[in-house]
């Protein structure tokens, strides 16, 4: 009664709740949020040791592998799943808070909350993703699987009695999935994403100049010069770490074939689950798909030339959906929009 | 189609479009142009069907898929031809008429919910219908509330006629009803025939009830009713303040009423006394004789009263 009362000053958020970034979407705004899931928890001194929440997104990302002792930044989801229930509840809360904050002060929010997650979450893990969401405030959850969502929020024609084919590359899984009818044929979701990337880059500068980065310099190498197919254009970059031999800061330069050697176990991975789909297709759906092609969504999309290399793999057409970023939090905002216009049974929502 | 096809093909779609910008087939088909590529070695190069890279070229929206494909082979297309990208897309978009695909349930409900238009009819229906009754209910009381001012001045009025009723039949005269109804369907229960006595009646003599009807008491109980109309100071009245049963039999044996009669209600008779009255409960009954108070406490053996009332001289005294 109280939280129907309190819902009239909420928002409808749909939430992007993803291991890289957090995307809030709210309805009739547009995306409000986007904040890296990082958490910085400082222990209070005393005999109580107790743990405080210092920094939430962008400022904790700023600490990340740079705290003093007594913070620790952490990142509370891993592969597309709660990790740490406890942090991932306040990280929720902050941005809910943090969403609300402009416009509806006087009133704790108790918003209708959308969360997309990934198609290989056990029962277990959604269970704890709606526990969570509803322990930061929600008065009511729902859960939509992330391939369905970025389709929605890339414009594709999930309705239609014809096949789409959605590949979103996300922070800490690569979901893959057919789509006809509003309904999912085929998914696969593969524990490949931006951070396997960002352990490569490093795994291969230790290998190849005996020199340790850190998570943030990886990140800002694949950003930078990152590429997933060969170009006729070499880029460079000049990085700091510690080398391993020395002990010493040393920079060197980084070039991008360099990267896209370094990408190549994670790249193959993502490879091959497109091909395994493909090969997992009903023949209908997979002429469908080759008539029209694959539709890259999430931040791997914005991997340099990764198109080129699905192109060259698979035979399709590739498309890179148009900001590819927020395609999921878009598509679990119009989700919200469907589910009000045509009742809670159009998606398979939980 | 050959090329001087397609620029006519443009142009007029150009002369047509003056508002908006250019579409970006036209640029695209001469970057292509300039190239030395021709559409079969771009489609192969990008994956797509010949078909499809026509469309593209001659911005033919009927055979392209939806939007969000298009602007994805645009996007290559562009890269291919090193073009900028963003403006072919711009371009494209701004040609837009529908940006996003239709989503629609493809499951037709097989259960009704409560949203479905007739389900809210029907209950809106019911809610309508509650407050029409309502009001009905609210109507049907509002004369029922003003009725005793009315029904006094109707029975006042049917017993001015009575004495003028040249047989001196009489007439009952009975009550306050709650409702038209009732009256109707009961008047005839308490009509008694006076026979002959109607002139009688009329004037009151001095009574001589043996009961202690204090005089003052037809005084204290006046009220412009009964000053009003002198008749109805005649013959025997009973006020009922709670349900009961009662029986009233007149001199000739003729039982006028037997029946449980509800509180508030008056009952009057007239006719051949004596009356023998049997009252269920007494003391939720005031009885009035000629005019004055009649005390029937005397007669009551747990709450149940019997005796007489008036004299077969018409006037009064009779006890049981």
């Amino acid at each position: 009664m109280l939280g129907s009362f309190r819902g009239l000053f909420s928002y409808d958020i749909s939430i992007d709740l993803g291991t890289a970034n957090t995307l809030i979407y709210v309805r009739g705004e547009g995306i409000v949020l986007n904040e890296p899931s990082v958490v910085a928890i400082r222990q209070e001194p005393g005999p109580n040791n107790t743990k405080r929440i210092s920094a939430v997104g962008v400022e904790a990302k700023q600490m990340l592998g740079r705290t003093p002792g007594n913070i620790t930044a952490i990142r509370p989801m891993k592969d597309g799943v709660i990790a740490d229930f406890t942090i991932t509840e306040k990280m929720l809360q902050h941005f809910i808070r943090k969403v609300h904050e402009d416009k509806f002060k006087a009133f704790k929010p108790s918003p209708r909350v959308l969360i997309c997650v990934p198609c290989g979450a056990t029962q277990v893990e959604r269970r704890a993703i709606k526990e969570s969401a509803a322990g930061a405030g929600a008065r009511e959850v729902y859960l939509i699987e992330e391939p369905m969502a970025a389709a929605i929020g890339a414009g594709m024609p999930i309705s239609e009695a014809s096949g789409s084919m959605v590949l979103d590359i996300g922070g800490g899984t690569s979901e893959i999935a057919v789509l006809s009818l509003n309904g999912i044929v085929y998914d696969n979701s593969v524990r490949v994403g931006g951070d396997r990337f960002d352990e490569a880059i490093t795994a291969y500068v230790r290998r190849n100049y005996g020199t340790l980065i850190g998570e943030a310099t990886a990140e800002r190498i694949k950003h930078q010069i990152g590429t997933a197919y060969p170009g006729a254009e070499v880029r460079e970059i000049e990085v700091r770490g510690r080398n391993l031999a020395e002990g010493i800061p040393r920079s060197f330069t980084l070039n991008s074939n360099e990267i896209l050697e370094a990408l190549q176990e994670p790249l193959s991975g993502i490879v091959t689950a497109v091909k395994t789909a493909l090969e997992q297709t009903p023949p209908e759906l997979g002429a469908d798909i080759s008539e029209r092609g694959l539709v890259l969504t999430g931040g791997g999309a914005l991997l340099r030339d990764l198109d080129r290399l699905l192109v060259e793999e698979t035979g399709l057409p590739v498309i890179i959906a148009e900001d590819p970023l927020t395609c999921v939090a878009r598509g679990g905002g119009r989700a919200l929009e469907l589910m009000d216009a045509h009742g809670g049974d159009l998606f398979a929502l939980e | 189609m050959s090329e001087s096809e397609n620029d006519t093909v443009d142009e007029q779609r150009t002369s047509k479009q003056k508002t908006l910008p250019e579409r970006p087939g036209r640029r695209l088909r001469e970057a292509r142009e300039t190239r030395n590529l021709s559409r079969e070695e771009v489609a192969s190069e990008l994956r797509l069907q010949t078909r499809i890279v026509a469309a593209l070229e001659e911005d033919d929206d009927s055979s392209m898929p939806p939007s969000a494909f298009v602007v994805g082979y645009l996007r290559s297309y562009a890269r291919r031809l090193d073009l900028p990208a963003d403006e072919i897309v711009r371009a494209h978009e701004q040609n837009l008429e529908g940006p996003q695909p239709e989503i629609v349930p493809r499951v037709r409900k097989s259960q009704v919910s409560s949203r479905d238009l007739p389900v809210r009819m029907v209950t809106w229906l019911i809610f309508i219908g509650l407050g029409a009754l309502l009001v009905v209910w609210w109507l049907a009381q509002q004369p029922a509330l003003e009725e005793p001012g009315n029904s006094s001045e109707v029975a006042t009025a049917a017993l001015k006629a009575t004495p003028t009723t040249p047989e001196g039949e009489a007439q009952t005269v009975a009550e306050r009803p709650e409702s038209a109804t009732e009256t109707d369907a009961q008047l005839p229960v308490f009509v008694a025939e006076s026979e002959g006595t109607a002139s009688e009646e009329p004037d009151p003599v001095e009574p001589t009830t043996p009961e202690p009807a204090p005089e003052a008491q037809p005084q204290a109980a006046e009220s412009e009713a009964v000053a009003q109309a002198e008749p109805a100071a005649t013959g025997l009245r009973m006020e009922f303040e709670a349900d009961s049963w009662i029986q009233v039999t007149n001199a000739d044996g003729q039982q006028l009423v037997s029946r449980v009669i509800k509180a508030g209600r008056t009952l009057r008779f007239t006719g051949k006394p004596p009356f023998r009255v049997i009252l269920g409960y007494a003391p939720g009954v005031t009885i009035h004789y000629q005019g004055e108070r009649f005390d029937h406490t005397p007669y009551m053996r747990s709450d149940v009263a019997r005796f007489s009332i008036g004299s077969p001289g018409d006037d009064q005294g009779g006890e049981g």
